[in-house]
């Protein structure tokens, strides 16, 4: 996981899904714990989601079940979040056996205190219909643990998960401007449950406080590389104070009031007439920055100090901090568009039309890992009885691979076009040969399985590039791999690829698939390999299905038994000669 | 033509058990091997199996192999204590764990649960142990 990065994974309540929780898990401790601090992290979040599935939901599987994690501050933060029913740490007593009854020794009570062994910090918190589990593992030699404020779990408007899933934005709920200071803490914390656009939620911050607190003006100041910014005001008495604030920097109320980490006011006007009232403000184990309230008045300033509690501050933290988060949650639905406008152009530029050609049964499916595929399938029929195919799969996956296979599918299509009757090994060839300085340049690779059924001839031609072996079976006898020895698309430009041919008659079936298929890892934490999947088309094609029946079923028991995500893109043809 | 790579599979293999059990060439310990996990998922699954063991009049001693178990739970804990009172309700009956990986054992001693069991580098050293 990077600094500051946050995922999450929601999974339908079951213990065999918490098997995926934990593979969420070790995916995060990922080059920040050992693998023995990882393993026992993963022991810890599994006990806790146990804990949901046994006690919370008691074993009724399907309800929701969410696990949000985040690294930042040198810690290794989890939030697993249920609504079934409240759990009391407290009615679990300390483990104490009497080790010679072995009759007595209880076969429940060990998850607690398992968690509370290997985290740094473990809390429950139950909040409106939600119940929050959160735990907290350091990450290297971090020497002082920031504190977490209570505060930010307890308050009943600020509800912490939206720190981790910022909710859809709403209107801002206007404080009652009757002019008089907030009479209680949940009348505030209601006022500064802001959910807006990001680019005013600052200044309506800022106005919700001047009203609250009666001050002339107010800014909120996000610490940004070591300095404090200015990320927002309100209204024209806080544009004509701004001048003034950054002025007040090297007095510096916000650099004391962070060192002391409590609010610091101004016992003497400046010399605009204005007395200050700063607060630091600490989100989630951070110094966010400070809220600094102008007042012509000094009494009105002590009155609002006096009003100041802590948890003032932690109400504003928690409303700048979901603020912060909610943008970066735009941003990332902007990522997402892009991502999906990508995907559709992929689709669209590589097309998975399947030609109709005489005598052929033809299988094609591909899904992708992530929104975009580096996979590659595509078609080509020439003349009536000729249907070329390819199969390719760019090195790793997403945005970068999927430019590439459409580079390649662009290249493979121009050859064609130009001169359709060459072999695939000559196809391979020349289009190497034009995309090698570009894949070159970019490091990239390429495997590529390229065939030609001729039904009036009879044959099947094949050429690969470090390509996954194609399966064939016979209507009469085994099944069996060929095989493929040449190197990738992109490794050497001057490669002669060559051209198998293979009687390819009535009854003959063939598979070509992308490592995404032999790849997965299933519920055991094993690679599935090619073995068992020669071993799955023997076992259809034994009970009678033609190929497009075996092909569905072994796609859709592959997309199945992968853990959490598909691990890499998957893509299959099948093709039987009717 | 291309070269084959020879017809490879003539049957189609049962699917994998989530547990194996084999005998010890002495026919007196019985050994069964745990899945890479023993957790929530499979810890009801895996009790009922060893339990069955202990009540097969057959078997004189049990040895609960984790050479292949890299990821033990409160539930899987739970399952194994389960599994020794039945041992110390059924006479004779011994029980025994080995091959236990760091992380297995490091479940035991944050438990404290190791003072409970036997346990044993290996199969062939519980065999050699409980059938002395």
């Amino acid at each position: 996981m990077e600094l500051n990065e946050q995922r999450r994974l929601s999974v339908p309540c079951s213990f065999k899904n918490v098997r995926k929780l934990a593979a969420f898990v070790r995916d995060c401790c990922q080059g920040l714990l050992s693998d023995e601090e990882a393993t026992l992290v993963e022991l810890a979040v599994v006990e806790a989601a146990n804990n949901i599935v046994s006690h919370s939901y008691r074993d009724s599987e399907g309800w929701p079940v969410e696990l949000a994690s985040r690294y930042a501050d040198g810690f290794l933060d989890f939030l697993l979040s249920d609504r079934g029913l409240p759990f009391n740490p407290d009615c679990v007593p300390e483990p104490s056996f009497d080790w010679e009854a072995v009759d007595e020794i209880p076969e429940h009570g060990h998850g607690l205190f398992l968690i509370r062994s290997i985290m740094d910090d473990l809390r429950f918190i139950h909040q409106g219909d939600m119940n929050l589990t959160f735990l907290r593992k350091r990450v290297g030699s971090v020497s002082s643990s920031p504190a977490i404020d209570q505060a930010e779990f307890v308050c009943e408007e600020a509800d912490p998960f939206q720190a981790i899933l910022p909710k859809a934005p709403k209107p801002l709920k206007r404080p009652d401007d009757s002019g008089a200071l907030a009479k209680t803490i949940p009348e505030l914390a209601s006022a500064l449950s802001l959910q807006t656009e990001p680019e005013t939620a600052f200044g309506k911050l800022c106005e919700t406080m001047m009203v609250h607190f009666k001050a002339s003006s107010c800014a909120i100041r996000l610490k940004k590389e070591g300095s404090l910014e200015l990320a927002g005001n309100a209204g024209e008495d806080a544009k004509r104070e701004q001048k003034s604030i950054e002025c007040s920097k090297d007095g510096s109320l916000e650099a004391k009031a962070v060192s002391l980490g409590s609010e610091i006011f101004s016992e003497q006007p400046d010399k605009d007439g204005f007395l200050r009232l700063c607060l630091p403000l600490t989100g989630i184990g951070r110094l966010l920055g400070t809220a600094t309230l102008s007042f012509r008045d000094m009494d009105l300033l002590l009155l609002a100090k006096e009003r100041f509690p802590r948890e003032l501050s932690n109400l504003v933290s928690v409303a700048v901090e979901n603020q912060m988060l909610y943008a970066k949650a735009l941003d990332s639905e902007r990522s997402k568009k892009e991502m999906e406008t990508a995907a559709n152009l992929h689709k669209g530029i590589i097309s998975m039309l399947i030609p109709n050609v005489p005598n052929l049964l033809i299988y094609a499916k591909s899904q992708p890992a992530m929104e975009v595929s580096g996979d590659y399938l595509s078609f080509h029929k020439a003349g009536e009885s000729t249907l070329w195919f390819m199969v390719c799969d760019a090195m790793g996956k997403g945005m970068s691979a999927s430019f590439f296979s459409i580079l390649s599918h662009m290249t493979f299509q121009s050859v064609l076009f130009l001169q359709e009757d060459l072999d695939p090994g000559a196809l391979l060839t020349l289009s190497n040969r034009i995309l090698s300085r570009d894949f070159d340049r970019f490091e990239m690779f390429m495997t590529a399985l390229v065939g030609k059924i001729d039904t009036a001839a009879g044959t099947l031609k094949y050429a690969s590039a470090g390509h996954c072996p194609p399966i064939v079976q016979h209507p009469i006898g085994g099944i069996e791999l060929l095989d493929t020895q040449d190197y990738m698309l992109g490794v050497d430009s001057d490669i002669d690829y060559k051209t198998y041919s293979i009687p390819f008659t009535k009854g003959m079936r063939m598979i070509a698939y992308t490592d995404g298929l032999t790849d997965i890892v299933g519920p055991d934490g094993e690679m599935v390999g090619i073995d068992p999947l020669v071993d799955a088309f023997s076992g259809e094609f034994r009970k009678g299905r033609n190929v497009l029946k075996a092909c569905e079923k072994v796609f859709s028991s592959a997309v199945g038994s992968s853990t959490s995500r598909l691990q890499d893109d998957i893509t299959l043809i099948g093709i039987e000669c009717a | 033509m291309p070269s084959r790579l020879g017809i490879l599979f003539k049957a189609f293999p049962s699917p994998p058990s989530i547990f194996s059990e084999t005998e010890m060439p002495s026919g007196k310990s019985s050994v069964l091997k745990v899945a890479k996990r023993l957790d929530a998922s499979n810890a009801v699954e895996f009790k009922t199996s060893a339990v069955a063991f202990l009540n097969d009049a057959a078997v004189k001693s049990l040895i609960i192999d984790f050479s292949e178990t890299s990821f033990l739970d409160s539930a899987g804990l739970g399952a194994l204590v389960s599994v020794l009172k039945a041992a110390s309700q059924s006479k004779g009956r011994k029980f025994a764990l080995a091959s236990l990986s760091p992380h297995v054992r490091q479940i035991f001693e944050l438990t404290k649960l190791y003072r409970l069991f036997e346990i044993y580098n290996s199969v062939e050293e519980a065999s050699a142990e409980l059938e002395s």
